[in-house]
């Protein structure tokens, strides 16, 4: 049993991988797409960034070498994921929700992270470092677990009760938060069941188990528990919750994709390639007929 | 009819007859004296004829399927026009930003509240940014994603025609001013469905408004200018502009055209040319005065900014851009500077930059910095004092959000008008003006009811809380609009409530204002219209 369990650990691990590989690698590999910026672009000057100018409003901007502030995007991208700025901007109530839900499930994963590192820690005998992770596991336990539930039940209340929220409210939302509380209530209770401090300790007991090929025993609720996390390992890319990571292209290569086509030889070499795609639109201003070329069709005289 | 509580998804496909309406004196009050336009009834005659099924208005004009194969076949050519969107040869262009609006948005409605026509009606249903986006979302995860438990996991839609056809008028509720996208946590742009809504209707249907496409890009494409003026009719209308404003300026310049190998080709709107001619004596005035080396051009297209095709067509988008690239190659000019058109400013200069070839990658840029270092650098002898009346900016949606060309104008605004004021809010947060995307040059069926009452209506407000110190209409007051669509619908806003009598509001542009403050030229450029 507790080597089905183990099984299934790392088939939760390989599938979240896998899955969120297959995702970006299907954006990466999507053809070059037109400039569809939004003002202010983070990666601007601090100047620029403060009243959301861009670089256009220089003339003769394309002599001046392109430029994108590593520093701006970085502290654009922070803001958003560590605050969530845009929703305590645009939907305060929802922020006083979503928010402790985002912040539990980064204590989750950082908590997670620590009991990695603490079985590294216990495979190469640090015991003071060992304890060290497992102090900091199980601040992120209980308060990222406390996080998780009170966000996923007031968001479930607010999806209910909100008339203009319940209209655009799938099942597949309930199902999402619904799992998500249950998780972290089931967290919880193994807290309170075992005390946090032995429950960090089944945790770096598994990881350890996983990482060493060594398999453990699993009590029933605890089991219940990992099923769950395996579950929405794989649950996690492959749903809308994906935004987890391709937020990161939506904000830096769409939203704040201002790079321009005269500073790039990849963009220019992308944008030949493009050109040369066939049409097959229909309607009597195109007439595509699947081998004609964007080229050929943007070109063609009109009657 | 479903009131806006009732509307839902399911509603889009089940309900017969026209969807839903609006009760326009349930709206908001303005701050100024402002008419309500009571909708005009559709005739039975264009019932019969036509798809009047969503509300009050109709943009696309759909004929009305007669037999059930009918049905099917727009149906099933709906579908095929989906699929197609969806695949790297045919939609290229946006693809990976369709991709990511359909499949991470978390519904949280933060878009809703910042989309000025869902806060203006009253927060219809349909006005919702994320409606149509959603309805979309759930067709194509079902019908050809075919996603494992879509029916329940999304909710079930049952497609039909009506779905088609209501999706297809729907595409056009929307100013595609991307403020929805601006506010999303995510980075979901339900502007952006709109925008691929329509395509999907004008690249495979057929479908899409005439003003935009037989009358603005075909006609752009054939004549030279969505105005239907040729080479010839343009050259002799700007011609008649030079000799009435020396008249009048008591300044001596000459438009140049063709001018082989000049450092600036200036391209207008053309439209500016029949309904705005001061702003083009102004831009000739100005440019001729800093001892510009510049020059307009009589080439297909190269006389008219224009871009149609950026509200509703990629293909059509990029043979107008492409035509403007080749009328400044031709002239071996060393840039294309865009007049005060907002949409064209992002055509030519944002969206053109990845479908041009590097042969016809000429460098392009916005009017207004070139103003703004020609009015700084003390290029023109300039008296604010002449422009001593309010003025306020309004930030069209393509130049700012789109662009982020913020500052220049303000720069000059801040040098020659001591009694600027910014709308609130403005710059990259500002709000439409109501006739974007196009619905500017539209006023049949209801369009121009929908402009006054809804789209326009929050720019209105903004615009009358910007001078609410200064009301009364013995104080001349000014709304610098630097864009052509923007200015014709605030002329709307303005003309049809009298509030230039009323109230003492005009409009025009940017450059009007600094020829106004030129002191080389006669005093009173600016017209006030009574006088």
């Amino acid at each position: 049993m507790s080597i089905f369990f183990y099984c299934l650990a790392y088939a939760a691990v390989i599938a979240f991988v896998a899955i969120a590989a297959m995702r970006i690698m299907g954006y990466l590999k999507k053809p070059q797409h037109l400039r569809w910026e939004l003002y202010p672009v983070a990666h601007e000057s601090a100047e620029r960034v403060e009243y959301g100018g861009s670089y256009l409003e220089k003339v003769d901007w394309w002599k001046d070498k392109y430029h994108s502030s590593i520093v701006g995007a970085l502290k654009g991208f922070l803001e958003e994921a560590l605050f969530l700025k845009a929703t305590w901007e645009h939907n305060r109530p929802l922020w006083w929700r979503t928010y402790p839900f985002h912040v539990g499930l980064y204590l989750l994963l950082g908590g997670m992270g620590m009991t990695v590192l603490a079985a590294f820690g216990k495979m190469a005998g640090f015991e003071g470092f060992v304890i060290f992770c497992t102090c900091v596991t199980v601040f992120c336990n209980v308060v990222g677990f406390g996080g998780v539930l009170f966000g996923a039940v007031g968001l479930i209340q607010r999806r209910l009760c909100d008339a203009g929220l319940r209209k655009y409210t799938s099942n597949e939302h309930f199902f999402n938060l619904g799992l998500f509380g249950v998780y972290a209530l089931l967290g919880l209770v193994l807290c309170l069941g075992y005390s946090a401090w032995d429950f960090a300790l089944m945790g770096n007991a598994f990881i350890y188990g996983m990482l060493t090929f060594t398999a453990m025993d699993v009590a029933p609720l605890y089991a219940l528990y990992l099923l769950i996390g395996f579950f929405m390992f794989f649950w996690v890319p492959y749903s809308f919750l994906g935004h987890l990571f391709m937020k990161y292209f939506t904000w830096h290569d769409i939203r704040w994709g201002d790079e321009p086509f005269i500073s790039s030889n990849k963009l220019q070499n992308q944008l030949a390639n493009n050109l040369n795609l066939p049409v097959s639109w229909r309607a009597s201003h195109i007439k595509g007929d699947g081998v004609k070329t964007w080229a050929q069709i943007a070109t063609e005289k009109q009657d | 009819m479903k009131s806006s509580q009732e509307l839902t998804f399911k509603h889009v496909s089940s309900e017969d007859g026209q969807l839903c309406t609006l009760d326009v004196n349930k709206l908001r009050p303005m701050p100024v004296e402002y008419e309500t336009y009571e909708w005009k009834p559709i005739s039975d005659a264009q019932k019969d004829q036509y798809c009047c099924l969503l509300d009050d208005i109709n943009v696309l004009l759909i004929p009305t399927p007669k037999t059930i194969a009918e049905e099917e076949e727009m149906v099933n050519r709906f579908l095929e026009g989906v699929r197609k969107l969806f695949t790297p040869e045919n939609n290229w262009t946006c693809l990976a930003m369709l991709d990511t609006t359909m499949d991470y948005c978390a519904q949280c409605n933060s878009c809703s509240n910042a989309c000025h026509l869902y806060e203006m009606s009253g927060e219809h249903e349909m006005y919702r940014p994320n409606f149509r986006s959603e309805l979309f979302r759930r067709i194509y995860k079902q019908y050809v994603k075919k996603e494992p438990l879509a029916k329940w996991r999304y909710g079930d839609i049952d497609l039909n025609w009506k779905t088609v056809v209501r999706l297809a008028e729907m595409a056009y509720r929307c100013n595609l001013c991307r403020r929805c996208a601006q506010v999303c946590p995510i980075g979901i742009d339900n502007g952006l469905i709109a925008r691929e809504l329509r395509k999907l209707f004008s690249q495979e249907f057929g479908w899409s408004p005439r003003e935009l496409h037989e009358k603005g890009t075909q006609l752009q494409l054939q004549v030279g200018s969505s105005t239907g003026m040729n080479s010839s009719v343009v050259q002799e209308t700007v011609e008649f502009i030079d000799e009435d404003y020396v008249e009048s300026t008591g300044y001596e310049f000459k438009t140049p055209w063709d001018v082989p190998n000049a450092d600036i080709l200036l391209i207008h709107n053309a439209g500016e040319m029949l309904a705005w001619p001061d702003n083009i004596a102004a831009f000739s005035l100005i440019f001729e005065a800093a001892g510009l080396s510049w020059t307009l051009s009589s080439e297909i297209a190269g006389y008219d900014s224009v871009n149609y095709g950026v509200f509703y067509d990629d293909v059509q988008a990029a043979r107008v851009a492409i035509k403007h690239a080749q009328a400044a190659k031709k002239l071996g000019v060393k840039k294309i500077v865009i007049g005060e058109c907002g949409h064209a400013h992002k055509a030519l200069t944002v969206i053109a930059d990845r479908i041009l070839p590097k042969d016809l990658n000429i460098p392009r840029e916005s009017c207004f910095p070139l103003l703004r270092d020609i009015v700084l650098g003390g290029r023109l002898k300039l008296d604010p004092s002449r422009n001593n009346f309010p003025v306020t900016l309004h930030d069209p949606c393509n130049l700012v959000r789109l662009m982020g060309v913020v500052k220049p104008q303000r720069d000059v605004l801040h040098a020659i008008a001591p009694m600027f004021r910014e709308m609130t809010p403005h710059g990259v947060e500002n709000y439409c003006c109501g006739g974007g995307s196009g619905f500017a040059i539209m006023t049949r069926n209801n369009i121009n009811e929908w402009r006054m009452n809804i789209t326009g209506r929050k720019k209105m407000e903004q615009i009358a809380n910007a001078f609410s110190d200064c009301l009364d209409p013995s104080i001349k007051k000014y709304v610098c609009a630097p864009c052509s669509n923007c200015k014709g619908q605030i002329r709307e806003l303005l003309q049809e409530n009298n509030l230039l009598e009323k109230n003492g509001m005009q409009y025009g542009g940017l450059v009007e204002l600094i020829v106004n403050a030129m002191t080389e030229v006669e005093p009173g450029f600016i017209k006030w219209e009574e006088e």
